[in-house]
């Protein structure tokens, strides 16, 4: 089980208009969703999107670090989640652009376990072999 | 759990409607659901609800309910054989759980599509 999520993001843009993006309320509402953010260390704020399997739609948030044009990192909880989450936005300049890395980790918590005591039980072989005809049927 | 979280769950259990009830992941949001789910996986076998419920400090009827949620849900079933009831884990949905985190990468994914075209037609337009 995949219990973190990483993605590279390269943008031809300097880093400071990346960081706009990812701290002005306003513009994170045309990328990401509806929200009050503030990038300050300790600013409780929102997100707001539209309800899909799994969530309500709501969102809750708090700023954990904030270094200009670097590093943003905010915890993060949906619904049913019983402890928050974590994601880290790490920005760095690349050629004429910016090389964002989005991290989304602490899932342990949530399903890791439960999931990691099912995948000893005699589940995983069953489950392993579920996955790729479900992912077939999607395709 | 803080007293404010179990304030939540409960409003959120009370407000929510039957479709939102089933939801998988609600019904893995409490403790001694995911419990059950343990206890099944464990065993590797269909367990009877009183098996299941010797095994807990709270009532039997209170197991019912939460076995109840957990067959809404679809993470397990109950069959009756004699005057037992049975309860299954079914994997369709558990492989449902297993895979919800790669349905997150590829939100994420998405937004960070939306990101890149927002900043870089604001960055040529300056």
């Amino acid at each position: 089980m995949k219990e973190q999520i990483k993605i590279e993001q390269f943008i031809e843009a300097p880093v400071d208009k990346v960081w706009l993006a990812i701290t002005d309320c306003n513009l994170i509402s045309e990328w990401l969703m509806e929200t009050n953010f503030k990038p300050e260390i300790g600013y409780k704020c929102y997100f707001k999107m539209p309800a899909m399997p799994g969530f309500d739609g709501n969102i809750q948030c708090e700023v954990i670090d904030v270094v200009e044009n670097k590093l943003l990192v905010y915890t993060w909880q949906g619904g049913w989640m019983k402890q928050p989450t974590t994601v880290r936005f790490t920005l760095q300049p690349k050629d004429d652009g910016t090389l964002l890395l989005l991290e989304h980790f602490g899932f342990e918590g949530i399903l890791g376990n439960l999931l990691k005591r099912m995948m000893s039980g005699g589940w995983g072989k069953k489950i392993r072999t579920i996955i790729p005809s479900l992912i077939k049927q999607k395709l | 759990m803080g007293q404010k979280d179990k304030d939540y769950y409960s409003i959120t259990y009370q407000t929510k409607t039957m479709k939102q009830r089933r939801d998988v992941f609600f019904a893995i949001a409490d403790e001694n659901r995911r419990a059950i789910l343990t206890m099944l996986a464990k065993e590797n076998k269909p367990l009877t609800v009183n098996t299941i419920a010797a095994d807990f400090d709270v009532s039997r009827e209170n197991i019912s309910k939460h076995i109840r949620v957990l067959s809404e849900s679809g993470l397990v079933s109950t069959n009756f054989i004699g005057r037992e009831n049975y309860v299954q884990l079914e994997a369709v949905r558990l492989a449902e759980v297993h895979n919800w985190i790669a349905t997150f990468e590829s939100f994420w994914k998405g937004k960070l599509h939306n990101l890149k075209k927002l900043v870089e037609s604001k960055n040529k337009k300056a």
